[in-house]
């Protein structure tokens, strides 16, 4: 299974480390102390038997005889079996019932004797003189592990202490990422406040950081579309206010002619809550599209021939000549819908503000690396200082040139939404012959 | 009874134009915020209906513009802007009335006829003197317990001077108040109109002052 808490990893790695280090220390202590006790034995056994043979030794004295012991067993690790033998002869046994054999050599070492492991001491003493001094192996070790307990004790307490500080280190590391984590979970689309970045550790700082440029980029998403949303309920507030009062003119109209003159004006009045409708579902789709639909070779050139062809019917009914000058065929990178919907929002725009009689001109050309699409007009025109304006939300030129045209506010914002997504400048510049408007598209750079 | 409505929606404009017209009242219509000032300066206006989010100037500024000059002219703000703190707003900077859109056209002139009253002293839409008693908002016209319908000009116009009974308003007063601009006013128009009146109430209820102008007749004339 794949661990995915960098704690519980540590928890995991450090408390094993300590275990495993505690263990080799604990063997450790074990044999070095086995060692000292043994050489601290053998010591024992040797002073014990060189002392014999300095003072107690004396000339063919018989020890054993006046010895009644008769236990088989030591009392302890302190108690050692003690023999002299002279010329082979037993001469002294400190247990004369315990018949541990000479040994016949001098020095010290290790045998077996009634199954047991012995550790014995001669010491030859010169003048057919041995003293043998010897102790089971098995009660060493008693005493050893006595010693040995003691001191482990100390250890099996530090062990579960410095596991839990272990813990409590690992946890308090770890508490700044927690209470990031319990931050964030705070946050809501109605609280996309950043998150506190001086408490952050430096491991941890660059991702809080990128958290809240999230959030901020989140938060401005956000923002706008409840702008979007707030102005739309605006924007279709006033046709249907239109709607509601021009009903109640039509329920109090006196004759025929009041009556259809109100019933005209409701119909422009439910046209227009229409087209705002429209547009507002064309602007709320186009964005995800512009996300999916792929870029890809799109002749700029095909899109305006058809669009063109659609509305020259609606050109046909104001009397205006509707215009292809088909300079180049250009094909660009980009979204064939969303362009689409762009050319059709910028020639429409033309025939509507156009009066009766005019001029509509689309061309499309090369200039250099850049692929232009120009709609021309010689409409009203739009006054140098609202050419900016005019790409907002919901604004409306406000001049009497334009007055009796209704219009949401909203086809030239998706017309530069859409330019926008496809890195291309739009230049507002006079119309035909200094009359009217121009609207260019400057795309960037044409695919060969 | 002369409104100026300022009204940047050209369709909702004009429809509340005809709709008020026909009710009886002079209305003149701006469509921006900046002409505001010297409308006022030029016409007599009784009340204004003011929208709020207007090109050129918006309808706050106008508004506590025109307070700081002390001028008193009623005024109902009739927007698309609900929210508390546009309410106050409005409001603190002087509105008499804050409507919002879409409203019922009768409601709309209800308030107006509240703040007309208001601002003559009236207490209820009921114009009495002597046995006449005009309402303003049925348009019923009472005289000796009888019932009389009137044109809503002629209504008008008896109601201007059943308004403020005893003062005389000239000929061009008159007119000022009954038509906005891109009406058209006959010559003898208010001439006709007071012939009318006379017909159906009688030949006392207006008096004539040569060379000056009309006035409602004294209480005690009316009958």
């Amino acid at each position: 299974m794949k661990m995915k808490s960098i704690k519980r990893r540590l928890l995991i790695g450090l408390s094993t480390i300590i275990i495993l280090s505690t263990l080799v220390s604990i063997a450790l202590t074990y044999f070095e102390l086995k060692e000292e006790m043994d050489e601290l034995f053998d010591q024992n056994m040797a002073q014990i038997a060189h002392a014999i043979a300095v003072h107690s030794i004396t000339e063919q004295s018989d020890f054993v005889s006046g010895h009644h012991d008769i236990r088989r067993t030591l009392k302890g690790e302190e108690e050692f079996l003690i023999q002299v033998w002279y010329k082979d002869h037993l001469s002294f046994s400190s247990m004369p019932a315990l018949a541990f054999p000479n040994q016949g050599e001098g020095g010290i070492r290790t045998v077996l004797f009634n199954e047991e492991e012995w550790r014995f001491y001669a010491l030859n003493a010169g003048d057919g003189w041995l003293v043998q001094v010897s102790q089971p192996i098995s009660l060493r070790h008693t005493v050893i592990w006595e010693i040995y307990a003691e001191q482990l004790i100390p250890t099996l307490i530090h062990f579960p202490v410095l596991l839990g500080l272990v813990w409590l280190v690992v946890g308090c590391g770890f508490a700044p990422l927690k209470r990031i984590s319990e931050s964030i979970e705070q946050r809501t689309a109605r609280f996309l406040e950043k998150l506190p970045e001086e408490d952050a550790p430096d491991e941890v700082l660059t991702m809080v950081q990128a958290i809240n440029g999230l959030l901020d980029r989140l938060s401005v998403a956000l923002d706008t579309q409840r702008r979007f949303t707030a102005d739309a309920a605006h924007e279709l507030r006033t046709p249907l206010t239109a709607v509601r009062l021009e009903l109640d003119v039509l329920k109090r109209a006196e004759n025929e002619d009041e009556k259809q003159q109100s019933i005209q004006k409701l119909y422009n009045a439910v046209d227009r809550s229409t087209r705002v409708v429209h547009q507002l579902l064309e602007m709320a789709r186009l964005e995800p599209e512009q996300a999916h639909e792929n870029m890809t070779d799109v002749s700029l050139h095909g899109i305006v021939r058809n669009i063109v062809e659609e509305m020259q019917q609606s050109a046909q009914k104001k009397e205006i000549e509707l215009n292809f000058d088909d300079w180049d065929n250009v094909t660009i990178q980009g979204r064939f819908h969303a362009l689409t919907v762009l050319i059709a929002n910028l020639v429409g725009n033309a025939i509507k503000y156009t009066p009766q009689g005019g001029k509509v001109i689309v061309s499309v050309f090369k200039e250099g690396e850049q692929a232009i699409l120009s709609v021309s007009d010689n409409g009203p025109g739009i006054a140098e200082h609202e050419r900016l304006r005019v790409f907002d939300r919901f604004y409306r030129i406000l001049d009497k040139n334009y007055s009796g045209i209704t219009s949401s506010g909203l086809g030239l914002s998706i017309v530069k939404s859409i330019a926008d997504a496809h890195n291309a400048r739009i230049n507002i510049l006079d119309g035909i012959e200094g009359k009217g408007s121009t609207f260019q598209i400057i795309f960037a750079k044409p695919s060969p | 009874m002369k409104i100026l409505l300022v009204e940047d929606d050209v369709m909702i404009g004009d429809s509340l134009q005809r709709a008020l017209r026909k009710s009886g009242y002079a209305v003149d219509w701006l469509q921006d915020g900046q002409d505001v000032a010297l409308c006022l300066s030029s016409g007599h206006y009784t009340l204004m209906i003011l929208d709020l989010g207007l090109p050129g100037q918006d309808g706050f500024s106008i508004l506590s513009a025109l307070r700081k000059t002390g001028n008193q002219l009623p005024v109902l703000i009739l927007t698309a802007r609900d929210t508390i703190s546009d309410k106050v707003k409005g409001l603190d900077s002087g509105a008499d009335d804050y409507m919002l859109k879409p409203f019922a056209l009768e409601e709309l002139e209800a308030r107006i006829r509240l703040l007309l009253r208001r601002q003559s002293g009236h207490s209820s839409s009921i114009l009495k003197a002597g046995n006449l008693s005009i309402d303003t908002a049925t348009h019923q016209v009472v005289l000796n317990g009888e019932q009389y319908m009137l044109s809503s000009k002629e209504f008008a116009l008896l109601a201007i001077l059943a308004e403020r009974p005893g003062s005389v308003f000239s000929r061009a007063q008159l007119e000022e108040k009954l038509y906005g601009w891109n009406e058209e006013v006959g010559s003898n128009a208010i001439e006709v109109y007071i012939h009318q009146i006379r017909k159906r109430l009688g030949k006392n209820i207006i008096k004539n002052i040569r060379n000056v102008g009309y006035s409602l007749a004294d209480e005690n004339e009316i009958n």
